[in-house]
């Protein structure tokens, strides 16, 4: 029982966070919910281990992580309508951000699991492809190749989203 | 460094919602753990009887299952109904219907409560996305969304689609992905425009349509469906080849009808089997990758399901009682029973799965039907997925 109040209070505190973290990795609300849900049910079987480290959060959005890369959902009809987005007057600010993250989303959805995490990973939490490496148990190698070719696909369906600069040279 | 994708990345995460929830999860976790040790028990037991090993297929999380209807029950209206409340999640709804004509319709959620929704008008132009989480209705000329896991609802007014008086807006049809639902403003049937509406997003984006290309939109331009590639699929100019170009069909007994993705669906069960007759207009849906068109025959009404190559992959027949609604997620749907008799009606679901090889064809064999719910003899229905019926 303490155990699950625990759980709760921590929760609550860190929802909004692992939600962001849950749909920034989907691009879905109901997907989101649904990796969030997931994570938390294996975290609650799991929660003396995830508060042994001190780190509950860190070992929450591990389990996050490697669900996402292992995910077994039935493969998801993507809806692609990039070339409808319309073109922004300069300075309409507000409009431009929608739409860009409009592109996002839908560009999300087109990436497999692994490159949207290493993605997130990389331009989101701001890590270096060493620490992303650590993160996901794998070789720098492995990173190099899945942002590699996200970004490639990225730049194929939604090249506003990488027009402002090379990212490809972004620190390693 | 910032790059674009690092801002944009920054701009998105203001969009995500909070979805955590832990007594959801604890509940969740109750019942897989209850769950594992009734089937360790079962496994114990039989192994000790007669060394029989049971197969169990691992459960499937129950917070990642797509909501079922769930067998036997039946539907009837509360006595008490709640409006369905703006702006709260209520849960993935599995069913609209209403219990008569001109009565309140309810959506029915996947634990089983119902909602009164509030319409104007007070009937037709429902709809519910093909994962039951977005519910469309009709206010006054304008259309609204609720988004039933979410909580948000957002409207889309009439006039920001046609300014032409007289034209409402009505649910066409739900895209591959099902956040996208598309909408025609028509007035009597006669369309003016289409527009894609994004529900995920909040207020939901609207795209107005192109036409496809080299083509106005007339009266007679209809997306059965829109394909995973983003492309509708419609009849095919090739149909004015066959007759005179009407809106209505019925009256015209089609034995092919050629699509606009170059496909051609052909009526070849026998002699007399057509695709529409002197009381029958077209009835097409597409669900995913797969076409499902109703025929007419001297031996009955059948569904007929091809793949967009326009190839027969089972042949559905309906006993006499049966009207077609169309593919859902509980397989090709069909009513059984008289629409306003005093009884009742069944929504049985047909599986193109169960499927036995005969010298006529491929067809249904009896076990591929399915009783899901029984509902009053005057109930109309809406199933997840359906939008123009």
């Amino acid at each position: 029982m303490a155990d699950h109040e625990g759980f709760r209070e921590f929760v609550l505190a860190r929802g909004p966070a692992l939600s962001r973290t849950a749909f920034l990795l989907t691009g879905d609300h109901a997907l989101a919910e649904d990796l969030l849900q997931e994570t938390l049910v294996k975290t609650a079987a799991r929660w003396r281990r995830a508060m042994r480290d001190g780190n509950p959060e860190g070992y929450v959005r591990k389990i996050m992580l490697n669900q996402m890369r292992t995910w077994r959902r039935p493969r998801r009809l993507t809806f692609l309508t990039v070339g409808e987005v319309p073109e922004t007057a300069a300075g309409a600010d507000e409009a431009s951000q929608a739409e860009r993250k409009v592109l996002l989303k839908r560009a999300l959805a087109v990436l497999a699991p692994r490159q949207r995490v290493v993605l997130y990973l990389r331009f989101y939490e701001d890590l270096t492809e060493a620490e992303t490496a650590a993160q996901l148990d794998c070789s720098i190698g492995t990173v190099k190749r899945h942002a590699h070719d996200a970004l490639k696909r990225l730049r194929k369906v939604a090249p506003r989203l990488l027009a402002e600069s090379d990212i490809s040279e972004v620190r390693s | 460094m910032t790059t674009p994708l690092n801002r944009v990345y920054r701009e998105l995460e203001q969009d995500a919602r909070d979805y955590a929830d832990p007594d959801r999860a604890l509940a969740a976790l109750r019942r897989r753990r209850t769950r594992r040790g009734l089937t360790a028990a079962s496994l114990a037991i039989v192994i000790g009887v007669g060394g029989v090993v049971l197969h169990e297929r691992a459960p499937t999380p129950a917070n990642l299952a797509v909501p079922a209807l769930q067998p036997p029950g039946v539907i009837e209206p509360p006595g008490n109904a709640v409006a369905l409340p703006a702006g709260t999640a209520v849960g993935r709804g599995v069913l609209i219907y209403s219990p008569c004509r001109n009565c309140a319709n309810f959506l029915v959620t996947a634990d089983g409560r119902q909602y009164r929704l509030d319409s104007t008008p007070a009937s037709g132009n429902f709809t519910l996305s093909p994962d039951g989480r977005y519910l469309g209705m009709p206010v006054g000329e304008n259309y609204r969304s609720f988004d039933l896991i979410g909580g948000g609802t957002a409207d889309i007014r009439r006039d920001a689609v046609t300014e032409r008086p007289g034209y409402v807006l009505r649910p066409w049809v739900w895209t591959a992905d099902p956040n996208f639902l598309v909408l025609a403003a028509h007035r009597d049937g006669d369309v003016d425009s289409y527009v894609m509406i994004d529900m995920s997003v909040p207020g939901a984006n609207i795209h107005r349509l192109p036409p496809p290309a080299g083509r106005k939109i007339t009266i007679g331009y209809m997306a059965y469906g829109y394909l995973s590639t983003g492309t509708p699929l419609e009849l095919d100019e090739r149909i004015h080849e066959q007759t005179p170009f009407s809106r209505q069909t019925e009256g015209v007994a089609f034995k092919e009808v050629p699509l606009s993705n170059g496909s051609t669906l052909k009526a070849e069960h026998s002699p007399s089997e057509t695709f529409s007759d002197k009381d029958h207009g077209l009835q097409i849906q597409v669900r995913g990758e797969r076409i499902y068109a109703v025929t007419y025959s001297a031996e009955g009404t059948a569904v007929v399901q091809y793949d967009l190559r326009g190839r027969r992959l089972a042949r559905m027949p309906l006993m006499a009682d049966e009207t077609p609604l169309g593919p859902s997620e509980y397989g090709y749907t069909v009513i059984r029973g008289q629409y306003g008799s005093e009884g009742s009606q069944t929504l049985v679901s047909l599986s193109p799965t169960a499927v036995s090889l005969s010298s006529t064809g491929v067809s249904l064999s009896s076990t591929g039907r399915r009783e899901l719910l029984t509902l009053p003899g005057t109930a109309t229905v809406v199933l997840p997925g359906m939008a123009r019926y």
